[in-house]
C-alpha cells in the first residue's frame, strides 16, 4: 500500500517539473509581484478610464466598476495560506491589511466576506514576532475597531524588535485617539448612534458605545508619551520623519507631546524639521477650529456636536485659541530659522502652498525666509505666489480687526494678546494689500516664465476660484505673455471666473441694505464695501461675458479639472448671466419631486419662492 | 437651515410664499427618512445627485444656493451660501408684502 502511494508519487514529479518549466511565475515571490502588479494596472485602467469618460454619470459607473480592492485582497490571502511559512505571506497578509479594513454590514444587511480577520489571525499565529511586522502596524493605525487594536497590543507586547515596538505603539495611541471622536460622536445623539449603527452594523455599534471615550483618550495620550520617551529614538531617521508629518493631519494632545520631544530630543534634523512643522500646522487647525466655534450660531455647534460629539465641544471651548496660535507662530520662525535647510524642495513648496491660507505672523516670515533664501526655483515660484495670498488675508485679517463692534473687540483680544491687537490695528491694509498685488505681480514676471506649463495651468485655475486685484494681473500677465495654449486657456478661463465672482460681489454690494448690507461690511470692511458699491457693474459684466466668448472661441476642446470641457464650461456660465439674473424672469422647472410626482416651478407662481437647491449630506 | 426654513413656513402660512427644494442627495429613501425626521412638509425637485441636470442648468456652484423669486416669477435675489437668517427674512417678507398689496389693491 505504501509503495504504490510513493510509486504514484514518482509519476507525478516529472509532470510538476515540467509545468515548472513551463511557467516560471510560480515561486510565490513572483506571484506576489505579478499580483500586486496586476492590481497597478488595473487601478491604472481605472484613471484611464475616468479621464476619457464625458460625462459624470459614466465616471460614477466606472467608479463603481473600478479594481475591487476587496477582491483583490482575497487572491493574496489564498496565495499567503498557500504558502504559510515563505516569508512571501507576510507581505501578502500585510497587502490585505493595508488594503482593506474591517468587514462592515453590506447594504442587505448581510455581513460582507471579512478578508482581514483571517489575515489578522494567521499574522498573529505566524509572524507576530517578525522583524517585518512594521508595515501591518503602520497599515493598522487607521483601523479604529477591537480587532485592529488587539493586535497592535500583541505586537507591542511580544514582538521583540524596537521598530516594530514604536510602530506598533504609535499605531494604537492613532487609532485609540481617532475612536475617541468616534464614540463620542454616536454617544451624543440619536441621530449620530444611527449612523454609528449603519456603517458598522448593529453588534459592533452597541460595542462603540459601551466603550468610555475619557479612558480612550488618557490611553492614547499616555501611549503616545511613551512612544516618545521609550521608542522614538529607535526609529530610522526616514520613519521618524514620515510619523511626525502624518501626525500633522491628525493632531491631537498625544501627538502634541510626541512632536514636542521629537523636536526638543531626536538627533535627527530632518524629524525635528517635520515635527516643528506639524506642530505648527496642527495648532494653527486647532486654533482656527476653536475660533470659528466660539464666532459662530447655535447652528454651527450643532454641527459641530454632530462631528465631534457634545463632549468633544466642550473641550475645544475650553482651550486657549489665541495661545495655540501664537505657538504655531513661534514653531513656523523656528522652522524658518533653524530646518528650512533639512526639507526637501517638494517638501518645502508644499508648506508654502498651504501657509497661503494663513494670514500670521509666522506663516509670513516662512514665506519670505523660502522666497529670499531659498536655492531653488520652484521653492521660490511657490513662495512667492503663497506670500501674495497670505497678504491679501493678512490685510483682510486687519480690516475685520479694525471694523469690529465691542462684542468682535473683546474677542480678538484674547485671540490675539493686547499687544499683537494693538500692532494689527496700527497696520495699514491698504500697503498690505498693494504688498500682495505686488507680489502676485512678481509672480508673473519673474517666476512664471520658468514654471512648468501644467503647474503653471493648474496656479491658474486655482486663482479663478479666488478673485482679488492681485490675481487679476497675475491672470492677466500670464494670458498676454505665456506661449502655451494650455496655460493662456486656464488663465483665460480662470480670469472669467474670477470676474464673474466679482461681478456678483458688485451687484450685491449695490443692492444689500439693512441685515445683509452689515454683514457684507463686516465680510469686506468698510472700506472694501465702498469700493465695491462704486464699481462700475455693466463695464465689470461686459468685461466678463468678452472672457466667456473668448474662451468659447480660442479654448473650447481643452478640459477642465471635473473633466467638462472649457466651453460647455463657459457656456453654462454665459446662460446663467443671460438667464439667470436678478431681474429675468425665472426659467420653469419641469421635473419631478423626490416621491416622483410631477412638479413645476411655474404652478407656484401668484407666490414668492424661496428656491433652495440643497442636500442632506 | 432646516429650523430656520420649518419657521418661515409656520409664519407665513396663509400668505403667498413657498419653499420648494432641489435635492442633490445620491439615495432616495435615505432622503425620505430625512424630510420625515426633520419635518420637511414642502415640496423638492428630485436632482439625482450633485451632478443632476437641474443644478447643471441652472449653474450651481456650491450648496446651498438659494433664489428668491417674486409672485411674477421674476429672480429678485440669489445668494451661493446661506447670507444669514436675517437676511432671508428680509428679503422673503418684503417681496411677500409686494405680492399682497398686489392682490388687493387699497
Amino acid at each position: 500500500m505504501k509503495r504504490r502511494i510513493l510509486i504514484g508519487l514518482l509519476a507525478l514529479v516529472p509532470v510538476l517539473t515540467a509545468l515548472r518549466a513551463d511557467d516560471k511565475a510560480k515561486t510565490p515571490a513572483d506571484e506576489y509581484k505579478a499580483l500586486d502588479k496586476e492590481y497597478g494596472k488595473a487601478q491604472a485602467d481605472l484613471r484611464e478610464a475616468l479621464k476619457a469618460a464625458k460625462t459624470p454619470a459614466a465616471r460614477k459607473d466606472i467608479n463603481k466598476k473600478g479594481p475591487d480592492a476587496k477582491a483583490f485582497a482575497q487572491r493574496f490571502l489564498a496565495l499567503a495560506e498557500k504558502n504559510p511559512k515563505d516569508k512571501t505571506a507576510l507581505d501578502a497578509y500585510a497587502w490585505v491589511v493595508s488594503h482593506v479594513g474591517r468587514s462592515r454590514p453590506a447594504e442587505d444587511g448581510k455581513k460582507e466576506v471579512d478578508v482581514r480577520g483571517p489575515a489578522l489571525r494567521a499574522l498573529r499565529r505566524d509572524f507576530l514576532t517578525s522583524e517585518g511586522l512594521g508595515p501591518v502596524c503602520q497599515a493598522l493605525r487607521s483601523a479604529d475597531d477591537k480587532d485592529g487594536q488587539d493586535f497592535l497590543r500583541a505586537a507591542l507586547a511580544q514582538n521583540p524588535h524596537p521598530e516594530v515596538q514604536a510602530l506598533a505603539c504609535l499605531a494604537l495611541a492613532a487609532s485609540l485617539n481617532s475612536q475617541v471622536t468616534q464614540v463620542r460622536r454616536a454617544q451624543s445623539s440619536t441621530e449620530g448612534r444611527e449612523q454609528a449603527e449603519k456603517s458598522l452594523g448593529k453588534e459592533q455599534a452597541e460595542q462603540l458605545l459601551a466603550l468610555d471615550a475619557a479612558k480612550l483618550a488618557a490611553e492614547s495620550e499616555q501611549l503616545f508619551k511613551r512612544a516618545a520617551v521609550d521608542y522614538s529614538a529607535k526609529l530610522s531617521k526616514e520613519e521618524l520623519t514620515r510619523q511626525c508629518q502624518s501626525l500633522a493631519f491628525s493632531y491631537s494632545k498625544g501627538a502634541d507631546t510626541f512632536l514636542r520631544h521629537v523636536l526638543e530630543k531626536s538627533e535627527h534634523r530632518e524629524a525635528q524639521a517635520a515635527a516643528c512643522m506639524a506642530l505648527a500646522s496642527g495648532l494653527r487647525n486647532h486654533a482656527d477650529t476653536v475660533r470659528t466655534l466660539r464666532g459662530g450660531d447655535d447652528e454651527l455647534r450643532t454641527a459641530y456636536e454632530s462631528a465631534f460629539g457634545k463632549e468633544g465641544v466642550h473641550d475645544f471651548l475650553a482651550e486657549d485659541e489665541g495661545k495655540c496660535a501664537r505657538d504655531s507662530e513661534a514653531f513656523l520662525k523656528r522652522a524658518a530659522a533653524d530646518y528650512m535647510a533639512r526639507m526637501s524642495k517638494a517638501e518645502l513648496a508644499r508648506h508654502c502652498q498651504s501657509l497661503a491660507y494663513d494670514p500670521g505672523k509666522g506663516a509670513e516670515f516662512f514665506l519670505r525666509s523660502a522666497l529670499e533664501k531659498s536655492d531653488e526655483r520652484e521653492v521660490r515660484w511657490a513662495a512667492c505666489l503663497a506670500l501674495a495670498g497670505q497678504q491679501r488675508r493678512f490685510a483682510d485679517a486687519v480690516r475685520q480687526a479694525k471694523d469690529a463692534d465691542a462684542d468682535h473687540r473683546t474677542r480678538d483680544e484674547s485671540y490675539y494678546g493686547k499687544d499683537a491687537l494693538r500692532e494689527l490695528l496700527a497696520v495699514d491694509p491698504a500697503k498690505v494689500s498693494k504688498e500682495s498685488e505686488d507680489l502676485y505681480t512678481r509672480a508673473a514676471t519673474n517666476h512664471a516664465p520658468q514654471v512648468a506649463k501644467d503647474e503653471l495651468a493648474r496656479q491658474c485655475q486655482m486663482l479663478g476660484f479666488s478673485y482679488n486685484k492681485g490675481a487679476e494681473k497675475f491672470l492677466r500677465h500670464v494670458l498676454d505673455n505665456n506661449d502655451h495654449r494650455e496655460v493662456k486657456g486656464a488663465a483665460c478661463l480662470a480670469l472669467a471666473n474670477g470676474l464673474r465672482q466679482h461681478v456678483d460681489a458688485v451687484r450685491e454690494a449695490k443692492e444689500a441694505d439693512g441685515e445683509r448690507r452689515k454683514s457684507l461690511e463686516s465680510h469686506y470692511g468698510k472700506a472694501g464695501l465702498a469700493e465695491l458699491r462704486a464699481a462700475d457693474a455693466g463695464a465689470a459684466l461686459r468685461e466678463c461675458i468678452h472672457m466667456f466668448d473668448t474662451v468659447v472661441a480660442d479654448y473650447a476642446d481643452l478640459k477642465d479639472a471635473r473633466g467638462r470641457t472649457y466651453e460647455e464650461a463657459a457656456r453654462a456660465h454665459l446662460y446663467e448671466i443671460d438667464a439667470l439674473s436678478v431681474g429675468k424672469t425665472a426659467p420653469d422647472i419641469r421635473a419631478e419631486d423626490v416621491d416622483a410626482r410631477p412638479l413645476n416651478l411655474s404652478d407656484y407662481r401668484g407666490k414668492v419662492v424661496l428656491l433652495d437647491f440643497w442636500g442632506h449630506w | 437651515m432646516y429650523p430656520h426654513e420649518r419657521s418661515l413656513v409656520q409664519r407665513l402660512e396663509g400668505r403667498p410664499f413657498a419653499i420648494l427644494g432641489v435635492n442633490s442627495d445620491d439615495d432616495r429613501d435615505e432622503l425620505k427618512k430625512v424630510l420625515v425626521k426633520q419635518k420637511l412638509t414642502w415640496r423638492s425637485f428630485w436632482n439625482g445627485g450633485g451632478d443632476g441636470p437641474i443644478s447643471n442648468r441652472w449653474n450651481v456652484q456650491g450648496w446651498p444656493t438659494l433664489y428668491v423669486i417674486d409672485a411674477k416669477g421674476v429672480i429678485r435675489h440669489k445668494w451661493l451660501g446661506s447670507p444669514g437668517d436675517k437676511v432671508v427674512d428680509e428679503a422673503i417678507e418684503a417681496l411677500v408684502k409686494e405680492a399682497e398689496q398686489v392682490r388687493t389693491p387699497r
